[in-house]
């Protein structure tokens, strides 16, 4: 099955998606969810400023054991960020007509994950109050940052991906918000009329904004593949075996594309079940974007044993004990095993099938069973790579995390949640210029009494 | 040796006799004292976040009950291409201009990536503010600055040391001697088996005890270059 526009005229495209904004007020359950979310947050702060004035021996860390479950968490929550590039830019890219109703849905992920990601660093910081230090700012010591340090790389990628992303997200927005704009009242209004800047649909402006997208589609592509090399190359290029792996650069970008579409798969279900689009998210998307996700999960499971069976087949002594450990020991071998079947088992053998696929519920599961073996595979890496390797055979403790390290973790995840929430009653989730041009864009010709479906490119 | 000879200025290292050393631990008191090293307490001892800049590493070897016990101090290697520096955001890792592996409290953040890449393990992160119980608080060394939570540190050599005793040599117009200069440890070992001096210096006491053939430097094939040389165990005494 091709293909093929909602068979929604372009005013009951707007009305489906704007009813998410204009709609009535929200359920007591809905406001009671985001009143949880916002107190786990709150808790997570507080946490947070305990550990500062306290210090770090309020977590579980230790001495091998230097960066735990916030290091992971910043990995996996970079890696869910690389949702939104991959369906913006690299689908935009490549003319996939479907796109045009997952692409804010993947965007606005990035939008709110990125920074929950960029706050683990300086959480997990000794002293997060001179994280100034890690900016290349002038000073009367003319001191500088050290170039050197993958961490400055990091600092750098993940600040351009972030200031990337949004603009991105902002200027395939304006359309929308100026065409909703005399719709509004209120506080929508003002802030509608702030964030169009203006916009009067002229031929020009669509010009510019087409432009734009398209360059910062192309702009974006090499800064999501450094973003999470440059996160890998955090552990790459230490001198601990179970991290020292070159095969850890396109692992883990493949990993964070992985993430990234099992969370859009995760997100666009609960929209569809929750604000009714069930015209402009159909199972044609979820069999095309499932497509993509079984090549990425492909992708993952031959780096992912790339990773292992050089160690493996040489019986190389530092690279075969990380192993052992992650797969034989107690209490990892359990997480191991489990990221196995969700990661790799699973999504492949059930991905093949078509009927899978298109089917939601099913999808719904695979997503959420992708990410929490996506999050096990971020937690064995940074926890088994430093527990492990004790060349001196020194006294190790275990590593566990504590209450105050998952506090601060769960807020992430309710911040997340919580921002995602307050943007679709703000903003139109969807984007209605893409999904009108898509149906604009479409005719039908008859071949040998089929009807076919397909898009005229072009202004 | 990697010491390179176009270099100038002394070169700083120890050699540490494996077979001398009787575990008394000596020099893990000296060095706490001289360098206002916090106490953390039992429970923080149990979870692994000792902080001690010097440690005596405890190996049996043999069966019961021929058991013997072999003991190795171990503390920073100041390594001359040390992991940790390269991968310090604000160069609080530094290599000094006499090669020592400096730690610069004050710069550092905290983000313990240089512990996570030191495969001696000789890094400690102060996970809470420094305290001294009671009388401990009237030795500190007012030479030595205390560190706050947050930081990492580890063995300087006690550059404190080094440091005046450079200006003092230079007041009196005449060149450090050998061994007028001790770290703690150094200073407080019964067997000498710590020696301290220049590599640069030929005749200097540990140039000549680092030529023996039973010099070894740990982990040397991951290409650290340590500047601590080890004397491992003469094996020929078991044979005798």
């Amino acid at each position: 099955m091709s293909f093929k526009a909602p068979d929604l005229s372009i005013k009951q495209i707007y009305d489906e998606v704007m009813t998410t904004v204009l709609g009535p007020r929200p359920k007591m359950a809905t406001l009671l969810l985001m009143i949880i979310l916002a107190a786990i947050v709150l808790h997570g702060v507080f946490q947070f400023f305990r550990q500062s004035f306290v210090g770090l021996g309020v977590t579980g860390l230790t001495m091998p054991v230097y960066w735990g479950i916030y290091i992971a968490t910043f990995v996996f929550w970079i890696g869910v960020a690389h949702a939104g590039a991959l369906i913006s830019a690299i689908l935009r890219i490549t003319g996939a007509e479907w796109k045009s109703s997952i692409t804010r849905i993947a965007e606005v992920i990035t939008l709110f994950t990125l920074p929950a990601a960029a706050s683990f660093p300086f959480i997990h910081m000794g002293r997060p109050g001179l994280f100034y230090y890690l900016i290349p700012y002038p000073n009367n010591r003319l001191i500088w940052p050290n170039f050197k340090s993958p961490l400055m790389w990091d600092f750098f990628a993940i600040s351009t991906y972030f200031i990337g992303s949004v603009l991105f997200l902002y200027v395939t927005l304006i359309p929308d918000l100026g065409t909703a704009r005399p719709n509004m009242k209120g506080w929508r209004k003002t802030l509608y009329t702030i964030l169009s800047f203006g916009w009067r649909g002229t031929a020009e402006e669509w010009k510019r904004v087409k432009e734009a997208a398209a360059l910062f589609s192309v702009l974006i592509l090499p800064v999501v593949i450094s973003v999470h090399t440059i996160v890998s190359w955090d552990f790459a290029m230490q001198l601990v075996p179970g991290w020292h792996s070159e095969v850890f650069g396109p692992y883990f970008f493949v990993g964070a594309l992985y993430s990234g579409v099992a969370a859009v798969f995760t997100v666009m279900t609960l929209l569809k079940w929750r604000c009714g689009f069930k015209d402009l998210i159909t199972p044609i998307h979820y069999d095309m974007l499932g497509r993509v996700f079984l090549a990425l999960g492909l992708a993952w499971a031959y780096l992912f044993f790339n990773d292992f069976l050089p160690g493996y087949y040489s019986n190389e002594p530092d690279k075969m004990a990380y192993f052992r450990y992650l797969a034989f020991s107690h209490p990892y071998s359990v997480l191991f095993w489990l990221m196995f079947l969700t990661n790799f088992v699973l999504p492949i053998a059930c991905l093949s099938f078509k009927g899978f696929r298109m089917s939601t519920v099913p999808m719904f599961l695979l997503s959420i069973g992708v990410n929490v073996g996506m999050y096990i595979e971020r937690v064995l890496i940074v926890f088994c790579g430093t527990q492990v390797y004790n060349p001196l055979a020194r006294n190790v403790t275990v590593y566990v995390p504590s209450f105050t390290e998952i506090s601060i973790v769960a807020a992430t995840f309710a911040g997340v949640t919580l921002g995602y929430m307050l943007f679709i009653r703000a903003f139109p989730i969807l984007p209605i210029w893409e999904l009108a041009e898509t149906k604009i864009r479409q005719t039908v010709r008859e071949i040998a009494g089929k009807k076919v479906y397909y898009f005229k490119s072009g202004e | 040796m990697s010491v390179k000879e176009k270099e100038k200025g002394p070169r700083w290292g120890m050699v540490a006799d494996v077979d001398r050393c009787t575990g008394c631990k000596a020099c893990v008191l000296a060095c706490r004292s001289e360098n206002n090293v916090p106490v953390v307490g039992e429970q923080e001892v149990n979870r692994g976040r000792i902080l001690d800049w010097i440690h005596v590493d405890r190996f049996w070897k043999g069966e019961y009950p021929d058991v013997t016990a072999e003991f190795i101090p171990m503390l920073c290697q100041h390594c001359e291409k040390a992991p940790c520096e390269s991968v310090c955001p604000v160069y609080a890792s530094h290599h000094s201009h006499d090669g020592l592996n400096a730690q610069i409290y004050n710069r550092c953040v905290g983000t313990r990536f240089c512990a996570n890449n030191c495969p001696y393990h000789v890094r400690v992160f102060n996970f809470f503010s420094p305290r001294w119980p009671q009388p401990l608080e009237q030795q500190l060394n007012p030479d030595v600055t205390a560190r706050d939570t947050g930081v990492m540190e580890k063995c300087t050599f006690c550059v404190q040391r080094i440091r005046r005793a450079e200006l003092d040599a230079r007041l009196r117009g005449k060149p450090l001697r050998d061994g007028e200069l001790r770290p703690a440890c150094v200073q407080s070992c019964p067997t000498s088996a710590l020696v301290f001096g220049d590599f640069h210096d030929p005749h200097s006491a540990v140039s000549k005890t680092a030529r023996s053939p039973r010099a070894v430097r740990v982990l040397e094939d991951l290409g650290t270059e340590p500047r601590i040389v080890y004397l491992k165990a003469d094996r020929r005494k078991e044979i005798i």
